[in-house]
């Protein structure tokens, strides 16, 4: 039976890199796509996520309610997004001494997949930019990693009504947006409803 | 903006990204609680368990004396602090434990050079130092080789690569053999030129190939390694996948591993 994260961040808590290791191969692919997704850049997104797994391994003296390891986690991404270069600065270090990926990978991954991902994401950030900071964040997780309003309450500090009126005002401005903008109604319009807590 | 259609779909990291990206977050996380283990060990040093430390410390020295017998087939030159040092970052977590203070250089070919040094584990990591990658500027933590491999007669694989704006490939290919008579190492590059170079120290070469196309142009490069000896007759000879195109078709796609009987 696979340890849950509330076991694996206790004993990552007490110094455990497997354990830690173990939280970061779990949750890799989820906070790799939040960071593509606010970032729009694949290369940047993997750095990311290292930075985001390095910051979290420095506030690991964190208690966290069981089973919340990955909100508190796509909170600490939103942070480091929100101070990248200030993050990068941090772990410079760290980051430099990350092997490069070998010649071939470039070749191997769909690369054409993934610069149309970029496009696609571009378009869409676009749209966003034009979103208060605190509405940008709500909108990224709740409408597009399908957070609950209560695991984007954790991740961001803030209440649950307070997520519930910013998504509120997010979607309704996005489409004000869209609307002014004339973007097709697949591109902007319909949100998907996050799931209730 | 909806998931369905706005947003990419949800992607892995690239193939051995995830791997890459583990191994270093181990070694960086390793790294950042040494200062801690260190003010530990401070401290407890420093209380009457002293005598029973240093007790334990003579015994370590008895049973390392006795373990050095056993790992005397390792010579070379010793090894550059960078490279001690290098060896020093691997992360335990990852099943071995090199033994950085016994690392030595084994082979070289132009500027690029192989180290290795033994492990706990009864086997051997090795390290190599590139032109685009040095130990000074890039440590890596090497990699180890597991026991069953490293007992095999042969082993090669591919310890580094890079490629070149322009097109051309570098790759680097290293490995062993057991055989304390053998000379030189004989084997294909992906274009079918034949490679020779010399048997380095306790068995170990490298070799860094340039071609102007993928490791895997022509299919799987499946070279068979001749192990010649002092005589320049053949001794021995083994075929190792050193590349494995997807599905086994020619292209720009090749994966490799670490070096393998």
């Amino acid at each position: 039976m696979e340890p849950s994260d509330a076991s694996l961040w206790a004993r990552s808590r007490a110094g455990d890199t497997e354990a830690f290791a173990l939280l970061f191969e779990r949750h890799a692919t989820a906070i790799y796509n939040y960071c593509f997704r606010r970032l729009g850049d694949w290369t940047t997104a993997e750095d990311m996520l290292s930075v985001v797994f390095l910051e979290a391994w420095r506030r690991r003296e964190k208690e966290l309610p069981d089973d919340k390891v990955l909100p508190w986690l796509y909170g600490i991404a939103t942070n480091v997004i929100r101070n990248q270069r200030r993050s990068e600065r941090r772990f410079a270090a760290a980051l430099r001494r990350m092997p490069s990926p070998p010649p071939e990978a470039t070749f191997t991954d769909g690369v054409d997949e993934r610069l149309g991902d970029e496009k696609q994401i571009g378009r869409a950030l676009d749209l966003l930019s034009q979103l208060p900071r605190h509405e940008r964040d709500i909108f990224a997780l709740c409408a597009w990693m399908e957070l609950s309003y209560e695991d984007a309450a954790l991740a961001l500090g803030v209440p649950v009504g307070t997520v519930r009126s910013r998504l509120s005002r997010a979607r309704r401005r996005l489409r004000e947006l869209e609307s002014a903008t004339g973007h097709e109604e697949c591109t902007a319009t319909t949100v998907q409803e996050a799931p209730e807590p | 903006m909806t998931n369905e259609h706005s947003i990419p779909p949800l992607r892995e990291l690239p193939a051995g990204r995830l791997d890459a990206r583990t191994q270093h977050l181990v070694a960086e996380i390793t790294r950042t609680t040494e200062p801690d283990r260190g003010v530990a060990f401070s401290r407890f040093i420093g209380s009457r368990r002293r005598v029973a430390v240093i007790a334990l410390a003579l015994g370590l020295l008895v049973i390392g004396t006795a373990v050095a017998e056993t790992t005397d087939w390792l010579t070379g030159s010793p090894a550059p602090e960078s490279v001690v040092s290098d060896f020093g970052t691997y992360a335990p977590q990852l099943g071995f434990n090199p033994e950085p203070g016994r690392a030595v250089e084994v082979a070289v070919d132009g500027d690029t050079i192989l180290y290795a040094t033994t492990n706990k584990q009864g086997s051997y990591c090795l390290i190599t130092s590139a032109p685009w990658k040095r130990p000074s500027t890039m440590p890596d933590g090497g990699t180890c080789i597991p026991p069953a491999q490293a007992s095999a007669p042969l082993i090669a694989g591919l310890v580094g690569a890079k490629s070149t704006p322009d097109g051309q490939q570098t790759y680097v290919i290293a490995g062993r053999t057991t055989d304390p008579d053998a000379r030189t190492i004989r084997f294909s590059d992906p274009s079918g030129a034949t490679v020779t170079r010399p048997i380095g120290s306790s068995g170990f070469f490298i070799a860094t190939i340039l071609t102007d196309e993928g490791a895997c142009a022509n299919g799987d490069w499946k070279p068979t390694f001749s192990v010649l000896g002092a005589d320049r007759q053949q001794r021995s000879s083994h075929t190792i996948t050193l590349g494995s195109a997807p599905s086994g078709v020619p292209g720009l796609s090749c994966s490799f591993a670490a070096p393998h009987a």
